[in-house]
């Protein structure tokens, strides 16, 4: 078997403009989509429909510090996503900047898992509960994904860098545009929790 | 030759299976089912199709407008 390499996934096709490895990064987010889709479906039911939702039982700082994590991530991974191209330097640090931020929001996401669950507040005790440690779990493990990723153009990044800029560009574009929609997914979580 | 039909002893089970199934029963309708559209789970549930079928319907006019802007690209572009 020949080790062919995936064709136009560096540059786009001439004739559609399109590059595969991007269409399929888009194709796996509109998965993921309808996979949040369902999830938050399943939210406003249980919200609406319930005569009793104690939003106030649920740890708000936590979320809220998160929040302003997750909003810094993004300003670096993105400021990192200019850089590629330009310094490698300067890319590598924001790259760094990013994870040690996505490893801080998992970080505080345990935090206010063990308060919750200390206090008693487990997945059973209420549906509200129940649909909270279902999306943000599914948002956590999502995410820890991404941040696998992120850390493997880390480590093999300088080298890609040097031999083939084009393909390392390709695989930060496709590591910063699922964590963008993550990001999406953590403030409409919170917008569907908090407010 | 049609033959005719005897009601033997193994056709008690099915029979009896039959009678159970269409005995009438009490029906307790939840509010949905029951048609109540001032409960908050009517509401509940028309907010969730609302917001599923929402997401579904915006995602298949993205991907049938990626296909058409593709082929439209292919067509422009083509040698």
């Amino acid at each position: 078997m020949t080790n062919q390499p995936i064709p136009y996934a560096n540059e786009p096709r001439p004739d559609t403009g399109l590059r595969n490895n991007r269409l399929g990064l888009w194709l796996v987010l509109a998965s993921e989509i309808m996979l949040f889709a369902g999830l938050f479906s399943a939210l406003a039911f249980l919200r609406i429909g319930s005569t009793d939702w104690p939003t106030s039982a649920l740890e708000h700082g936590l979320p809220l510090i998160n929040s302003f994590v997750v909003a810094a991530s993004v300003l670096v991974i993105l400021f990192a996503g200019r850089a590629v191209t330009r310094h490698e330097g300067e890319f590598r640090l924001l790259w760094s900047l990013g994870l040690g931020l996505g490893l801080l929001v998992l970080f505080i996401r345990s935090a206010e898992w063990s308060i919750l669950l200390g206090i008693g507040r487990l997945p059973s005790t209420h549906n509200l509960f129940g649909i909270y440690f279902v999306l943000t779990g599914v948002h956590a493990v999502l995410l820890a994904g991404n941040l696998a990723v992120n850390g493997w153009i880390l480590v093999t990044g300088a080298s890609l860098a040097r031999q083939d800029p084009a393909r390392h560009r390709e695989r930060v574009y496709g590591a910063i545009v699922p964590w963008l929609a993550l990001v999406v997914v953590w403030f409409a979580i919170m917008i569907g929790f908090f407010v | 030759m049609k033959r005719r039909f005897r009601i033997r002893r193994y056709h008690a089970p099915p029979g009896l299976a039959v009678v159970w199934l269409v005995w009438p029963l009490n029906a307790y309708a939840c509010p949905v089912c029951f048609g109540e559209p001032d409960s908050s789970q009517t509401r509940g549930l028309q907010a969730a199709i609302l917001l599923l079928g929402g997401v579904a319907g915006l995602l298949v006019t993205g991907i049938a407008a990626m296909v058409f802007t593709i082929r439209r690209r292919a067509g422009r572009n083509a040698p």
